[in-house]
């Protein structure tokens, strides 16, 4: 059976994936916390909430010989497009770990508590956030510390802080660093002020200069796990660093910057409309289920796709604000998941044997249709990227979709050729078509602008 | 400033004689810092979140037109939003 190449770490069980369905084993060595947890109200509450992903138990034999001696098997429903950290907005980031606060915090009432903090536990549906590790949660030892805290501060807040304090996105490090952004290094980057307030003295100006320090710390530790924790400070932590990540926004920026953020372009109206109906024409009659839409922007064709049938549409773009505002723009909607994707360096697959964080094609299984709107000259032009590359990559995606191709006349064109020399003898519509039918028919196409800009409706052969 | 910005460059005083010690190289488990503090960053959290809590109370009942929120009960919010 295939094991998730990202489920090796923990010996309480494994995540396999058979037949479209979701399965968790639990070992003999996860089975004494998770059956002690199983029934807590508060844990039914938050997977009754749509906090805490479900799990519903089920005969070991649909694992086969994978079924774990003297353990359990359940099932999970599908998360319909799995992400990363370091493909999340800002927005996406904090919610993921107010998520995990809220979670922790409401447990720790009811004496459970959670055994990591990895912001890959976390998936989003939509804009909204799901915890899916059915095996982080365990019983509360009376006096025990939050033995996650450093991971949670790598994984989630310094990532944050290296957003809100300095200005610089996150998501570049994060994925040149799966396991998050040290206290020491972030700390190096901060100006004075930031790292003495009291907040980051506490959770990352002080740890970093310990860790870096004598080793009598491992003393020191022993001795303040012997001594503990009273429950009211591990709980008082948590909101001090709720409050915290509740307040942050990327630098320069507040949630009323998104709210009213609006992409400029260089097409009125009028043709804007005729896209929008392009697209819904195409989706009320090929009825695809899940959509993709490169350069989403704001998540507008997305949104066109959603209301003409599509049940699930995903966004990429490299614009950090308008992926930002895109994610406020759809706040708790669940069929809209906007993600950061440079489309000339696209996420590939990183972390252990280089499969324990899947690249973005090997992801996108299920999308049925691919949008490329206002997109084909990023590439094309500002990546040197030749038509036969670039239209393999799109169609990779998904069986059918639509392309928008940008003319060398059209006013975006001309701005990006102004400052260097024009060495796209090919760049033209025949030529453009011409690498769309060695793969794919041409179904449907149609002039949009006064550039002649034009659609191109495809379905792969 | 917001008030725990201020308690931040009181505290600071507290604690910039480890700020300026000399790093040894030693390498140590990273969970290690984190152990150490928690109980007086966990102490200062739980004193400061009651001060907010008892000085919103206050000015709530002096002032019962210019309401100042108290700290915030996020867990009870999320709930609400289900489905």
């Amino acid at each position: 059976m295939p094991v998730d190449p990202a489920s090796y770490r923990d010996p309480a069980g494994h995540v396999f994936s058979v037949d479209d369905k979701i399965y968790r084993t639990i070992t003999p060595r996860g089975l004494a916390d998770f059956t002690a947890v199983r029934g807590n109200v508060a844990l039914s509450e938050m997977v009754n909430a749509g906090w805490v992903i479900d799990s519903v138990e089920v005969d070991p034999d649909v694992l086969r010989q994978d079924a774990p001696e003297g353990g359990l098997v359940v099932e999970h429903p599908r998360v319909p497009f799995i992400s990363y950290p370091y493909e999340w907005t800002f927005g996406a980031l904090k919610a993921a770990a107010l998520l995990h606060l809220d979670i922790q915090i409401k447990l720790l009432e009811h004496d459970v508590v959670l055994s990591d903090a990895s912001a890959y536990n976390i998936q989003f549906v939509g804009t909204r956030p799901l915890f899916i590790d059915a095996l982080s949660f365990r019983p509360y030892v009376d006096g025990e510390h939050w033995l996650a805290h450093r991971q949670f501060c790598e994984q989630f807040l310094n990532p944050l802080l290296l957003y809100a304090k300095l200005g610089i996105p996150f998501n570049a490090w994060y994925r040149g660093s799966l396991e998050g952004i040290p206290a020491d290094q972030l700390s190096s980057a901060l100006n004075l002020q930031d790292k003495l307030s009291l907040r980051a003295l506490s959770h990352i100006t002080l740890p970093a200069r310990l860790q870096s320090g004598a080793g009598s710390s491992v003393q020191a530790a022993a001795k303040a796990k012997e001594r503990g924790l009273p429950r009211a400070r591990y709980a008082a932590i948590l909101v001090q660093l709720r409050d915290w990540i509740s307040s942050l926004s990327p630098k320069g920026t507040n949630d009323t910057t998104w709210r009213n953020y609006a992409h400029q372009n260089t097409y009125d109206d009028a043709e804007e409309a005729a896209k929008h109906a392009f697209v819904s024409k195409f989706v009320s009659e090929r009825k695809p289920k899940m959509t993709l839409d490169l350069g989403c922007n704001t998540g507008a064709y997305s949104d066109t796709a959603l209301k003409a049938g599509a049940e699930y549409a995903i966004g990429l773009d490299a614009d950090h604000g308008a992926l930002e505002a895109g994610f406020h723009q759809h706040s708790n909607d669940k069929t809209y998941l906007p993600l950061y994707q440079d489309a000339a360096n696209p996420s590939p697959g990183i972390g252990w044997h280089n499969q324990e964080r899947r690249p973005l094609a090997a992801r996108c299984g299920d999308v049925d249709a691919v949008f490329a709107l206002a997109f084909e000259h990023h590439l094309a032009i500002a990546k040197n990227v030749p038509f036969d590359h670039f239209v393999d990559w799109i169609m990779d995606f998904a069986p059918e979709g639509i392309i928008e191709f940008v003319p060398k006349n059209d006013p975006t064109v001309q701005q990006m050729l102004a400052l260097r020399d024009d060495i796209f003898d090919h760049y033209t519509e025949e030529k453009f078509m011409e690498a769309i039918k060695k793969r794919a028919t041409i179904v449907n196409t149609q002039k949009v602008t006064q550039s002649d800009r034009v659609l191109i409706q495809f379905a792969r052969k | 400033m917001k008030f725990s910005g201020k308690l931040g460059l009181a505290g600071a005083g507290l604690f910039l004689l480890p700020l300026y010690t000399v790093p040894a190289h030693a390498y140590i488990d990273p969970g290690t810092a984190s152990i150490v503090l928690q109980s007086i960053v966990g102490a200062i959290a739980a004193g400061t979140l009651f001060f907010r809590t008892h000085l919103a109370m206050i000015w709530n009942k002096l002032f019962p037109g210019r309401k100042k929120a108290e700290p915030a009960s996020p867990v009870a919010d999320r709930f609400g939003d289900a489905g």
